[in-house]
C-alpha cells in the first residue's frame, strides 16, 4: 500500500507582500494542514526589521540568493517587483519537482484560500499541468469587453496567479520549459507580446497537449471573472462563486485598482464587499512590523536611491551597459544618467 | 450663471428644459438642505436656489444632491471627470449613464454599515478595575444597604447589558417591570450591569477588576468590584437569605464570573433568551452585521469571512460551560425563539418555558375603511429604529422608487431626527418611554398608517414593533425570515399582514395595482398591547 502523495505549494514575494503570504498560507493551512508549503522570499531585510522563517506558518523558505541562479546581481537589476517575484516561479517549481514532490502547487501570495482543494490534486492524476483561463464566458458588453476580454487579450489567456503540475508525463517539460522562459523574458512589455509569465502560457495548450483548462467557477474567481461567476451564499451559507462552491479568490491590487474593478463587476453581490472587507482586516492583523513603507531591497541602489524603471530598461536593452556595470546596484544612479529618455529629462 | 452652464450643452430650449428635468430627477431638495449644518443654510430657502446651488457650488464641497447620486463616489472613481472640471451630475446625465458608469457606490449602505460596526467591534476594551470616587461604595456599606433591604429573607440578583433605567427597550421594560411584581411580593431586586462596553462577553478579567453598576429595588446606588457581590452572596447565604440569579444579557459580562456568583447562592438560576447571543457574539444572526445567516455551521466560508467568526468558537465554549455548570431555568419570550434556542445550541438546562413579554389583543370590530382610502395614496410607514438591521434602508429604497407614483406617501416613526431623510419620506417624532408605552400606536392612528413595512434583518425573538404595527391597525408585511415577526402575525391576525422573501420581491410588488388595492382594501382591525408576564410571574407558578 503505498501512501498518499504530498502536495506541495509554493509562492513567492518580497516582504511588501508578506501579510498577504501570510494570509496564503494560513488559509491554505485551515484546508490542507498536510501540504508542505514554500516561500520564495525576493527580498532582504532592512534595518531594524527582523524576520525569522521559523515564526511563518510554512515549512520552508528560499531566498533568490538560494535558487543559483546565474549572474544574480545584473539579472535581479532587470527586473522590476512584479517580474522579479514572477521570474523565479519556474526556478522554485524545478527546485521542488526535484526534491521528488510528486504534485506542486503555485498560488500567487494575494490569493486567499476558502475551500479544499482536492478536485485539483485528483485531476492531476490524469493531467500534468492546470491552469486557470482568467475567463470563462465571453463578454456582453462594451465595458466587459474592453476591460477583460481585451485585458487577457493582452495580459495573457490564463491568469498565472494559479498553476499545478504534476512530476511526471509532460509535467517537468514543462516546468523546465517555463523556467527557462522566465529567466530570459520575464518583463512586462505588452507591447512587445510579453507580460511576465503569462503570454507565455498562452502556449502551454499546444506545447504540453496533456495539460487541462480548470472549467470550475469556484477556482481563481478575481474582479476580471465576476461579471460572469457572481458571488452568493448557499443554503449551508458557504460562498458560491456562479454556481460553484468558492474554492478561492484572486485579491489583485485590492488595495487600490482593484476595488474599482471589483465594484464594477460586483452585480451588486454583497459577499463581494464581505470578502474585500475581511482581506482588508486580515492584512491589517497580518502586516509585519517595522517594515519601512514601500521597502523592497532589489527597488534601491546601494545609496538607497530608488530604482526607475527607465534605468532597468536601459540596463536590459544594453548589452554594452550591462559588460561596462557589473554591479548596477553599487554604480549608483548616476552610472545611468547618459540613458535617461529625453521624456524624462529635466527641463 | 445655471443657465449659461447648461446653454452651452445643449441647442436651444427645449433641449435645456429636457436636460434640466433630467437634472432634477437626481435632486432631492429636502435631502440636500439636510447636507447643511442648521446654522449655516445658505439663503436658499426656494427649491430652485438649492438646485442652482449644487449646480454652481454645492458639488464643489463634495455635497450630493440626493440619494440616488453620491458626488464624492462619482469623482473618485472618475479621474477624467476631475480632469474635465465639469459639474460631475451634468457628466452622468449627459455622457456617464449610457457608459455605464455608476452614480451610486454598489451596496453603500451595507458597506458602511460594516465597516463602521467593525470599528466599534475591533475597539479594544481595558478592564480597569477603577471606580469613580463619587459613585464607589464599600464593601461594608453595601453589605448595610442589602441587608436593610431585604424584608422576607429573599433577594433576586439580576444581570443585564446595561442600566435599564438609563436606556429604553424591550429587555429594559420587562426589566423594569419584572423588579416591580419583585416588589409588589416583598422581595428584594438588586440589578447589576457592566461599567465597560464592549459588544462582546467581557475578556479574562478578575472580580476585582469587573466593576458593576447597581440598583437596588430600582435606585441606583453606585458602582462596586464583582467581587463584593460573591463575598454578600456568602454572607446572606450564611444568614438563610434565598438568592436566585436572572441572567438577562451575558454581554459585556464574565460567564464565569456569573458561575461562581451562582454557586455561592442557593437558588437554580434563570436565563433569559431575550436574542440569540448565546449562540453567536453577532446576537441577531447577521453575518459581518449585514447579511441574515442563522448562525451556520461554525466551518462555514460565512464564519471565516465575518467579523464574529473567529471569536465565535472561544464564545461558544464559554457560554457551553456557563450552562453545563450552572443548568439554569431558560426563558424565552416566543415559541420561534425557543425553538430556534433549542436547536442550534445544545447547552445544558433544566427547565424550558416560553414568556410572551406583551400580549396582543386584538379587536373584533374591523375598522372602518374609508371608501376614499382607495383613492388617496396609502399611508406606508417604517416604525421605530431608523437603522439597517432594523429594515431601514430597505424602506428608504422602496419609498425612492415610488416617490413619484402617487399612489404611496411614506412615513419614518422614530426618535428625533438627526441628519436627513430623503424627501419623500415624512419624519414623525415618537418618543416612547416607560410611562408613555403607546406612543408609537397612538402616532400610527393620528396619522393614519395604513401599511407598515417591517423589514428586520435580524432574527427577532420577539419584535416589538411588529406587535406595535398591528396594535396600531396597520396591515404589517414582514421580511418572512425574521424569526418572530412572521409567527407573530400568523398568530394575532393572519389577515391582516403577509411576509414576503426578498427585498426584490417587495419593491416589485408595489408596483402591481392589483397590489396596491388589495392593501387598501384588507381588513384590518385596531388593538390593544400591554405587558404580559415576567420573571416574576413565572418563578411564582413554577417555584412557589
Amino acid at each position: 500500500m503505498t501512501s498518499a502523495p504530498t502536495i506541495h505549494c509554493f509562492t513567492s514575494a518580497s516582504f511588501a507582500y508578506l501579510d498577504r503570504v501570510r494570509i496564503l498560507f494560513q488559509t491554505l493551512r485551515q484546508q490542507h494542514p498536510d501540504w508542505l508549503l514554500w516561500f520564495c522570499l525576493i527580498d532582504k531585510e532592512p534595518e531594524g526589521f527582523h524576520f525569522d522563517p521559523k515564526k511563518e506558518n510554512c515549512d520552508f523558505v528560499v531566498r533568490l540568493e538560494d535558487l543559483g541562479i546565474d549572474d544574480l546581481t545584473r539579472w535581479s537589476f532587470k527586473h522590476n517587483v512584479v517580474e522579479l517575484c514572477t521570474a523565479v516561479k519556474g526556478k522554485m517549481l524545478c527546485h521542488i519537482l526535484e526534491k521528488g514532490a510528486q504534485k506542486v502547487f503555485y498560488l500567487d501570495p494575494d490569493i486567499a484560500v476558502f475551500s479544499s482543494l482536492q478536485p485539483l490534486v485528483d485531476q492531476l492524476d490524469e493531467k500534468d499541468v492546470l491552469l486557470t483561463p482568467h475567463l470563462l464566458h465571453p463578454e456582453k458588453e462594451l465595458i466587459g469587453i474592453a476591460d477583460n476580454e481585451i485585458g487577457a487579450l493582452k495580459h495573457g489567456i490564463f491568469n498565472l496567479g494559479f498553476a499545478a503540475v504534476s512530476n511526471r508525463g509532460d509535467g517537468p517539460r514543462f516546468a523546465e520549459w517555463w523556467r527557462d522562459r522566465l529567466l530570459q523574458f520575464c518583463y512586462e512589455d505588452v507591447p512587445n507580446g510579453i507580460f511576465t509569465d503569462q503570454k507565455w502560457a498562452d502556449h502551454v495548450p499546444v506545447f504540453f497537449p496533456n495539460m487541462g483548462i480548470v472549467f470550475d467557477e469556484g477556482y481563481n474567481v478575481a474582479c476580471w471573472n465576476l461579471n460572469y461567476r457572481p458571488l452568493s451564499t448557499d443554503d449551508q451559507k458557504n460562498i458560491r462563486a456562479g454556481n460553484k462552491l468558492l474554492r478561492f479568490f484572486h485579491f489583485t491590487k485590492v488595495t487600490w485598482a482593484g476595488e474599482i474593478m471589483l465594484e464594477r463587476y460586483s452585480r451588486d453581490r454583497i459577499e463581494v464587499f464581505e470578502l474585500l472587507h475581511w482581506y482588508r482586516h486580515q492584512l491589517t492583523i497580518h502586516a509585519p512590523k517595522n517594515l519601512p513603507k514601500n521597502w523592497w531591497a532589489y527597488g534601491i541602489f546601494n545609496d538607497g536611491t530608488r530604482i526607475e524603471d527607465w534605468q532597468r530598461r536601459a540596463y536590459r536593452s544594453h548589452i554594452g551597459l550591462q559588460h561596462q556595470i557589473m554591479d548596477p546596484f553599487a554604480a549608483g544612479p548616476e552610472a545611468f544618467e547618459a540613458y535617461r529618455p529625453a521624456a524624462l529629462s529635466n527641463p | 450663471m445655471l443657465h449659461e452652464m447648461l446653454a452651452s450643452y445643449t441647442q436651444n430650449n427645449d433641449e435645456e428644459r429636457l436636460l434640466l428635468t433630467k437634472l432634477n430627477h437626481y435632486f432631492d431638495p429636502v435631502y440636500y438642505r439636510g447636507s447643511y449644518d442648521y446654522h449655516h443654510i445658505p439663503d436658499m430657502m426656494e427649491t430652485r436656489n438649492l438646485f442652482h446651488n449644487f449646480m454652481t457650488s454645492g458639488w464643489k464641497d463634495g455635497r450630493s444632491p440626493s440619494r440616488l447620486f453620491d458626488t464624492i463616489f462619482y469623482l473618485s472613481t472618475n479621474p477624467d471627470v476631475v480632469e474635465l472640471g465639469i459639474n460631475p451630475l451634468l457628466h452622468y446625465v449627459l455622457y456617464g449613464k449610457k457608459e455605464g458608469r455608476r452614480a451610486i457606490r454598489p451596496q453603500a449602505i451595507l458597506r458602511q454599515e460594516f465597516d463602521e460596526s467593525a470599528k466599534i467591534n475591533q475597539q479594544s476594551i481595558q478592564w480597569t478595575g477603577e471606580i469613580d470616587p463619587a459613585s464607589a461604595i464599600t464593601l461594608e456599606k453595601l453589605s448595610t444597604l442589602i441587608k436593610a433591604a431585604i424584608v422576607q429573607n429573599r433577594l433576586l440578583l439580576s444581570i443585564s447589558h446595561d442600566d435599564y433605567k438609563m436606556t429604553f427597550g424591550g429587555v429594559q421594560n420587562l426589566i423594569e417591570d419584572e423588579q416591580l411584581a419583585f416588589a409588589r411580593h416583598g422581595w428584594t431586586y438588586l440589578h447589576i450591569s457592566p461599567t465597560v462596553y464592549p459588544v462582546a462577553l467581557a475578556d479574562d478579567v478578575t472580580a476585582d477588576m469587573f466593576v458593576v453598576s447597581l440598583r437596588l429595588n430600582g435606585k441606583l446606588i453606585g458602582r462596586v468590584p464583582f467581587s463584593y457581590l460573591l463575598e454578600l452572596a456568602s454572607l446572606l447565604v450564611k444568614d438563610g437569605c434565598q438568592i436566585t440569579v436572572i441572567v438577562h444579557h451575558l454581554m459585556r459580562s464574565s460567564p464565569e464570573l456569573i458561575t461562581q456568583l451562582i454557586q455561592r447562592t442557593n437558588e437554580r438560576p434563570i436565563i433569559w433568551i431575550h436574542d440569540l447571543f448565546s449562540i453567536c457574539p453577532s446576537y441577531s444572526l447577521l453575518r459581518n452585521h449585514v447579511t441574515p445567516c442563522g448562525a451556520p455551521n461554525m466551518d462555514s466560508i460565512s464564519c471565516m469571512i465575518c467579523d464574529f467568526g473567529k471569536e465565535r468558537k472561544n464564545h461558544i465554549r464559554r457560554i457551553q460551560e456557563f450552562f453545563r455548570i450552572n443548568k439554569p431555568d431558560v426563558i424565552a419570550p416566543s415559541q420561534t425563539a425557543l425553538d430556534k434556542w433549542l436547536q442550534q445550541g445544545h447547552y445544558a438546562y433544566d427547565k424550558a418555558a416560553v414568556v410572551p413579554v406583551a400580549r396582543l389583543l386584538m379587536d373584533n370590530n374591523p375598522m372602518p375603511i374609508p371608501t376614499q382610502t382607495v383613492k388617496k395614496p396609502l399611508r406606508v410607514a417604517h416604525i421605530g429604529a431608523r437603522v439597517f438591521h432594523k429594515g431601514w434602508s430597505t424602506f428608504e429604497k422602496l419609498a425612492l422608487e415610488y416617490a413619484d407614483s402617487g399612489k404611496y406617501e411614506f412615513y419614518q416613526l422614530g426618535y428625533a431626527l438627526i441628519g436627513s431623510l430623503p424627501g419623500c419620506v415624512k419624519h414623525i417624532a415618537v418618543e416612547t418611554t416607560h410611562d408613555n408605552r403607546d406612543a408609537m400606536i397612538s402616532t400610527m392612528l393620528k396619522h393614519r398608517i395604513d401599511v407598515v413595512i417591517n423589514w428586520s434583518m435580524c432574527a427577532e425573538t420577539f419584535s416589538f414593533t411588529a406587535h406595535e404595527a398591528l396594535a396600531g391597525g396597520a396591515f404589517l408585511i414582514a421580511r418572512k425570515d425574521a424569526g418572530n415577526v412572521w409567527p407573530a402575525i400568523q398568530q394575532n391576525c393572519p389577515e391582516q399582514g403577509m411576509a414576503v422573501e426578498t427585498e426584490e420581491e417587495l419593491i416589485a410588488l408595489f408596483a402591481d395595482s392589483k397590489f396596491t388595492q388589495k392593501l387598501a382594501t384588507a381588513p384590518r382591525r385596531l388593538g390593544f398591547l400591554f405587558p404580559a408576564e415576567n420573571t416574576a410571574h413565572w418563578i411564582m407558578k413554577t417555584r412557589n
